[in-house]
């Protein structure tokens, strides 16, 4: 299963299988209530595309410090895009989320899934009604990070 | 005419009936006494509503009906409102009763179509049709004279206004009220008659020369400018009915436009407001899509404190391991240069042989070396500082988008639009509400009539000049070609030219007459005005006033030259002196009803005109607030003139305005 193995990002080694003996993914996936959850931001015109929710929901998740479970499972989870629509370019996504989580280095885009499914639940807290406003979730993120920092 | 009784019924702010017995004691003042806003403009309007069905708000705006129905009235789903006046003329008793009440279903009635009007009349107690009210109050007081017997202090900035800047409309509207009240047009119409007998007799003339050869040409060049004549007449009438059809016409889209000049101005807002939500619309979707835009990479900028907590992690680590690392290779050099002083027996540093003591030691020191270097290797990784290194490397590569900043400014701006645009839906609902069953499309077609019309206008008054001209060339003519058959010496010539020598004698007398009648008039009118205002001014050393021809009057000082400026309490007093000298010459007798005419003058003046006030018409009626009269000192010198006193209260602030008498002197 080479087509689906993924070099490690630091030893260059394809990785053939996950930690738990499970493979990552191609194609990343997302439950009911998280598509409607993004058909909803995107009704509400506070995104452009899915993929552009589903990646703050990733990032928030991040900042928030959830910690990814791939093994939970969720309900009517159907594909939504492939990795490399996702994480173009830079694969930023999948470098942070394997430097962030070590123990999920091998599976970096089921990690990913996981995360974006916790990072909806924290977005919805934000939001009155069809409103969401960016700034609240970023300062408070930012907040945060400032008291770690003087702690 | 006399007012008996007012009767009101829910009008203006007052709730309820209230009746004011404005003719009984026999005396011809009434003072009515209020405070500013307490309701003493509302008896004024009431007369003039009860008369000729108009109110007049600020500015002279005529008032809508709902807004002249009490408020508490429409509160309890009472919207009926009425005026009863009974009045007195020559020994009848005339009762003029108007009312309106709300039509069923309409919510806000506002506007005349959203009631239903009802009037009775009647003389000596038999009722006259209700079709015949505006005739019979037209023949007791003319509306177009009626702004000389019912008026207040913004009236009396009309007549100053008008007559001063002697605009060509507003002095001829004022000149027309002025001569109507002193009979001049029946004056004029006898003029009239006697031209229509002239021409009579010319055609006659015509007609007795057709036959005689010598004079035939003549009599049908007469003919012929006669018909001429005739046609121009008939065509210059057909323009003056036009242009007197057009000006009613636009005084009535005037009064509708002034009547609905806050619906007007309410339709402006209304399109302001909903171009101002079009344009804030516009901007917030502008600002929401470039939203959506930096939404694309915003997830960075959440990410990056996140990652910035991971990557200062990750360098204290590699600091930490760095410090180990340069600790075991300190310590590893030591353990190499002690083995190499054992091995070869000799101290490194003095080179001479080792003694047992000194191996001993330097074997101590090996161990606790080796000791140390055991645990230095367990936390000096190199392998793990290599990774670091990397992990870092890949770290930085994540960087932020740097575009919180413009999503900050962007979702401000948008909870502003937010406000505005609410804002803006408020102004529009509210003007809506104000619209509500107004025809707007109404509104603005009779702005376009206006406009039409105020063209057209132009047009045909330019006509009736031209035509003018045209009758007396053709007058000329006439004339010309009457003088030749006038010299024709057969019976029935001659006797039709001593008719017309007499008719012109007629004419000319008429015409002489008139002007005569008018200048005595005018004269009179400069007179009584002077005698009026030399008793109302404090000023002694003026001569009098003088009148010009639109009726305007200038104080004359003692050097005999016109004052040119003069102070606003002059001109109230000048314009109350007309006023008086009006009503002393009017060929109707009317009650004079004045609203805080005194605003603008002192002390003194105030007393003179109080004074003069018995003595200015049958009846006067005062509508006064106590900053404007002392009442008790003021009122003092005329108290025997005073028939009642009325005075208009409120119980406290939420409560009903009552008019009640508190003196009559019988």
């Amino acid at each position: 299963m080479s087509d689906s193995a993924a070099p490690d990002i630091h030893t260059g080694e394809e990785v053939v299988d996950g930690a738990e003996g499970r493979e990552d993914i191609l194609q990343v996936r997302g439950s009911a209530a998280l598509r409607t959850f993004l058909d909803d931001l995107r009704a509400a015109k506070h995104i452009i595309e899915l993929v552009d929710g589903y990646r703050l929901c990733i990032a928030t998740a991040c900042a928030f410090q959830r910690a990814p479970d791939t093994t939970r499972t969720y309900r009517g989870r159907q594909t939504m895009f492939a990795r490399d629509t996702l994480d173009t370019g830079d694969q930023a996504i999948r470098t942070a989320i394997a430097e962030i989580y070590p123990d999920v280095a091998r599976m970096p885009y089921r990690a990913a899934e996981d995360l974006a499914e916790q990072g909806a639940e924290i977005i919805k807290g934000f939001m009155v009604g069809d409103n969401l406003k960016f700034m609240d979730i970023v300062e408070r993120v930012e907040r945060a990070a400032q008291e770690d920092e003087t702690s | 005419m006399i007012i008996q009784s007012v009767e009101l019924v829910n009008f203006g702010p007052y709730y309820g009936r209230h009746v004011l017995e404005l003719g009984r004691g026999g005396h011809p003042v009434v003072v009515i006494e209020g405070l500013n806003m307490a309701g003493k403009t509302s008896i004024l309007n009431s007369i003039r509503w009860a008369l000729y069905r108009e109110a007049k708000g600020r500015d002279a705006r005529p008032m809508k009906t709902g807004d002249l129905v009490n408020a508490q009235a429409i509160v309890e789903d009472d919207a009926r409102m009425s005026v009863k006046l009974n009045v007195v003329v020559d020994g009848r008793e005339i009762t003029l009763l108007r009312q309106v009440t709300a039509r069923a279903g309409v919510a806000n009635p506002l506007n005349d179509e959203d009631f239903e009007w009802y009037v009775s009349v009647a003389v000596d107690g038999a009722y006259y049709e209700p079709s015949e009210y505006d005739l019979l109050v037209e023949d007791l007081l003319p509306r177009g004279i009626s702004r000389f017997f019912l008026f207040d202090g913004e009236l009396l900035n009309e007549y100053e206004a008008l007559v001063r800047e002697g605009g060509e409309a507003g002095a001829r509207g004022v000149r027309e009220s002025i001569e109507m009240i002193l009979g001049l047009p029946a004056a004029r119409r006898a003029r009239v008659d006697v031209q229509a007998l002239k021409e009579e007799v010319s055609k006659r003339l015509q007609r007795a020369n057709t036959k005689d050869k010598k004079y035939r040409a003549a009599a049908d060049q007469l003919a012929a400018h006669e018909a001429k004549r005739d046609q121009l007449e008939r065509d210059r009438d057909e323009v003056v009915a036009q242009i007197k059809a057009d000006e009613d016409a636009l005084r009535g889209f005037d009064a509708n436009l002034l009547r609905y000049q806050e619906t007007r101005e309410d339709v402006g807002r209304l399109k302001q407001a909903k171009e101002d939500l079009e344009r804030l619309e516009a901007t917030t979707s502008e600002k929401i899509e470039r939203r959506r835009e930096l939404a694309k990479d915003l997830w960075r900028d959440v990410l990056a404190p996140r990652l910035r907590q991971e990557t200062t992690r990750l360098e204290q680590e590699r600091d930490r391991l760095t410090a180990d690392i340069a600790r075991l290779s300190n310590l590893c050099a030591q353990q190499a240069k002690l083995q190499e002083d054992l091995t070869r027996d000799l101290c490194s540093q003095c080179g001479r042989g080792l003694e047992e003591p000194e191996r001993a030691r330097l074997r101590s020191e090996l161990k606790n070396l080796q000791t140390e270097i055991s645990e230095v290797e367990k936390t000096a990784d190199a392998e793990r500082f290599q990774t670091l290194a990397g992990i870092l490397r890949q770290l930085r590569r994540v960087a932020p988008a740097g575009i919180t900043s413009a999503v900050k400014d962007i979702e401000a701006d948008l909870a502003r639009l937010d406000l505005d645009t609410y804002k803006a839906n408020e102004h529009i609902e509210a003007a809506e509400r104000k619209l509500r069953g107004i025809k707007i499309e109404q509104v603005i077609e009779w702005d376009r009539e206006t406009a039409r019309l105020n063209e057209r206008l132009t047009g045909l008054r330019a006509s009736v000049k031209k035509l003018n001209e045209e009758l007396v060339d053709i007058n000329a003519k006439i004339g010309a070609e009457t003088k030749k058959l006038l010299d024709n010496e057969n019976p029935a010539s001659q006797r039709l030219a001593r008719e017309h020598d007499t008719l012109e004698v007629l004419e000319d007398l008429t015409a002489r007459a008139v002007a005569e009648m008018t200048d005595e008039l005018r004269a009179d009118v400069e007179r009584e005005a002077t005698d009026i205002f030399l008793e109302l001014t404090t000023d002694k050393t003026f001569q009098g006033l003088r009148i010009n021809e639109q009726y305007g009057l200038t104080i004359v000082q003692a050097n005999g030259e016109d004052l040119r400026v003069r102070s606003a309490g002059a001109e109230q007093v000048v314009a109350l002196s007309l006023l008086g000298a009006l009503n002393r010459l009017a060929t109707k007798r009317g009650p004079v009803i004045m609203d805080t005419p005194f605003g603008r003058l002192d002390q003194l003046h105030r007393a003179n005109i109080l004074q003069f006030l018995p003595r200015m018409a049958d009846q006067v009626v005062l509508l006064i607030h106590n900053g404007e009269v002392d009442t008790e000192r003021d009122l003092d010198p005329i108290k025997d003139q005073i028939s009642a006193r009325y005075e208009i209260t409120r119980d406290g602030p939420h409560s009903q305005l009552e008019v009640a008498r508190t003196e009559l002197n019988v």
